[in-house]
């Protein structure tokens, strides 16, 4: 088990990105990355404290 | 270096931060015990000229060609149309703006026909902006595009929901609106009513349903 | 042998603070922003800074990832926030928890603010270890499930973490924007009273107490904390080497027992630990494969 670990702990690193990047390119198919632009360059009023 | 010691000094720095915060923030600002003061609330009869109020600059609306939900087209003539435009800026990523918007759909339905109450939409899908005014029982005007004077406006408004109050010439009177408003109609029939007065035409009242 | 006293003796800020003090420039970068009252409209918003930044500051030249978030899963849409959560995978696979130790701006503050001369505080152990629990709580609750869940009469949910909580908010887009632009201070109601109150009780607390809300509160540190044990860049023990003094133990901010579990989810990977042990026995950096820096390290490392 113990000299697994390394092998195993690699495969769930390189999983995890693989997974991170293609989640990232699903978002921007679908333009989600416009709704967060969208947000952010309106000043949020509600982040500052009023309403 | 014992435990009361620590815990007086932490008293202390909590209750300055307390009595601190109960005035606002200590550096940066005090705000004011009445009114937000974007909203005069002294009714003058004749307003002198250099009371602009601070929507002017903002810009104005004398040129320009916008679209507008459904697809058609409004411009400065529509503007010129009525005694007093209403536009509400807002954003489908704003939730205030959102919530407030059946506010605004039952105090544009009372309005007379003189004043109008437009919506401009800053940002979002043109189905999910519909569904919104639908649910909210919007029925007026709601512009998604322009260009000229309405896309310098829109460049210069920082905060949803802003409402502005235009005359016939496509002047900006009196102060924005800023932030969701615990009391729409009262609030917006004071600016109308300051408009109309400015322009020598009879104020208004609006009841709501 | 001198290397570990290094810094001290040369007298120049660690490379931790230097990191720190250009992320945060670099984040914030949108200098006219400050001066003229107005946010940063360009497009690289559209993407998600790795660190707690409100996309309200007016320097902010990315998005924030935690806002973002909040606003992906309460907008008209309700859709599985693919974007968002990819960004936030991709730096606790690549970073972990290093986000909060060497570029989160408000991370700095609390570090800064340490610094000044008080008795600091240690919070006893019975009440500093289910705490540490609260930020999970923040993260599912405030972050995820009210604005995913709570239904507005409109459809779109109030960001409640932005809201209710969040100093980084308060520190760089409120104040900085009401000192520009007053009609924006007499807006300031009961909620930013609520919001100053928070933020000075996180800065006080941050003079006795080390990284409270980085500890306690942060939702973002809570995400990435998931990922610490298995991110790219890591701590690494070389036990062979070690000691046993547990000097590392007394010098990390973050209390974790760097002898046990160096990449737990506690560590922000700030480099005290290496400065400080007298054997060298500690090193940090990007492990890229099986056979990574030292592959035989392996045994030997936690």
């Amino acid at each position: 088990m113990k000299s697994n670990r390394p092998a195993a702990a690699a495969g769930i690193r390189y999983g995890l990105l693989a997974l991170a990047l293609a989640m990232i390119a699903a978002g921007v198919i679908r333009g989600e990355q416009l709704e967060v632009l969208n947000k952010a360059v309106r000043i949020c009023l509600e982040c500052i404290g009023i309403g | 270096m014992n435990t009361k010691k620590w815990a007086a000094l932490l008293c202390a720095v909590l209750t300055l931060g307390i009595l601190s915060g109960c005035g606002g923030e200590a550096p940066a600002s005090r705000p004011a015990p009445e009114q937000p003061p974007v909203q005069t609330s002294e009714p003058s009869p004749e307003p002198s000229p250099e009371e602009a109020g601070s929507a002017s600059d903002l810009g104005s609306l004398t040129s320009f060609n916008a679209v507008t939900l459904d697809g058609g087209s409004f411009t400065q003539d529509d503007i010129a149309a009525c005694d007093v435009t209403v536009i509400n800026f807002w954003s489908m990523t704003c939730a205030p703006c959102v919530m407030e918007m059946p506010d605004l759909a039952a105090f544009a339905s009372a309005l007379p026909d003189n004043v109008q109450l437009i919506t401009v939409c800053l940002g979002g899908s043109e189905d999910s902006v519909k569904s919104v005014l639908s649910s909210a029982g919007f029925e007026g005007v709601t512009l998604i595009g322009g260009d000229g004077d309405l896309l310098e406006l829109c460049r210069n408004i920082m905060y949803t929901p802003t409402t502005v109050f235009v005359n016939s010439a496509g002047e900006l009177v009196g102060d924005e609106i800023i932030g969701r408003q615990p009391d729409l109609a009262e609030g917006y029939t004071e600016a109308i009513n300051r408009v109309l007065s400015a322009d020598g035409k009879a104020e208004i009242s609006v009841e709501i349903e | 042998m001198f290397g570990v006293h290094r810094d001290r003796v040369k007298r120049r800020p660690p490379l931790q603070r230097i990191v720190q003090l250009c992320s945060a420039v670099l984040f914030n970068g949108y200098a006219l922003g400050f001066r003229k009252g107005k946010i940063f409209t360009g497009r690289s918003k559209a993407v998600c800074v790795p660190v707690l930044n409100c996309y309200s500051c007016p320097g902010a030249l990315g998005s924030c990832p935690i806002g973002a978030l909040q606003t992906s899963l309460g907008g008209a849409g309700r859709r599985f926030p693919f974007y968002v959560l990819g960004l936030l995978m991709l730096f606790g696979i690549v970073l972990g928890r290093a986000v909060c130790g060497l570029l989160c701006p408000f991370g700095l503050v609390q570090d800064l603010l340490h610094k000044i001369p008080v008795p600091k505080l240690k919070v006893p152990p019975a009440l500093d270890r289910p705490a540490r629990y609260l930020k999970y709580a923040v993260l599912l609750v405030l972050v995820v499930l009210l604005p995913a869940l709570a239904v507005t009469g409109a459809g779109v949910a109030v960001p409640y973490f932005c809201k209710y909580l969040c100093p980084a908010g308060t520190l760089e887009g409120g104040i900085p924007l009401m000192l520009a632009d007053p009609a924006l201070r007499g807006l300031a109601g009961a909620l930013f009273n609520w919001k100053a109150l928070v933020l000075l009780v996180i800065l006080a607390a941050s003079a006795l107490i080390h990284r409270p809300f980085c500890k306690y509160l942060c939702p973002l540190g809570a995400f990435y904390s998931l990922f610490n044990r298995f991110s790219f860049y890591r701590m690494e023990l070389d036990k062979s080497a070690c000691v046993g003094c547990k000097q590392c133990e007394r010098s990390c901010p973050m209390d974790v027992e760097v002898t046990k579990n160096i990449n737990g989810g506690e560590c922000i990977r700030c480099g005290k630990c290496k400065a400080v042990c007298p054997t060298g026995a500690i090193a940090s950096g990007f492990a890229f494969g099986v056979k990574g820096k030292s592959a035989n390290d392996w045994r030997k490392s936690v």
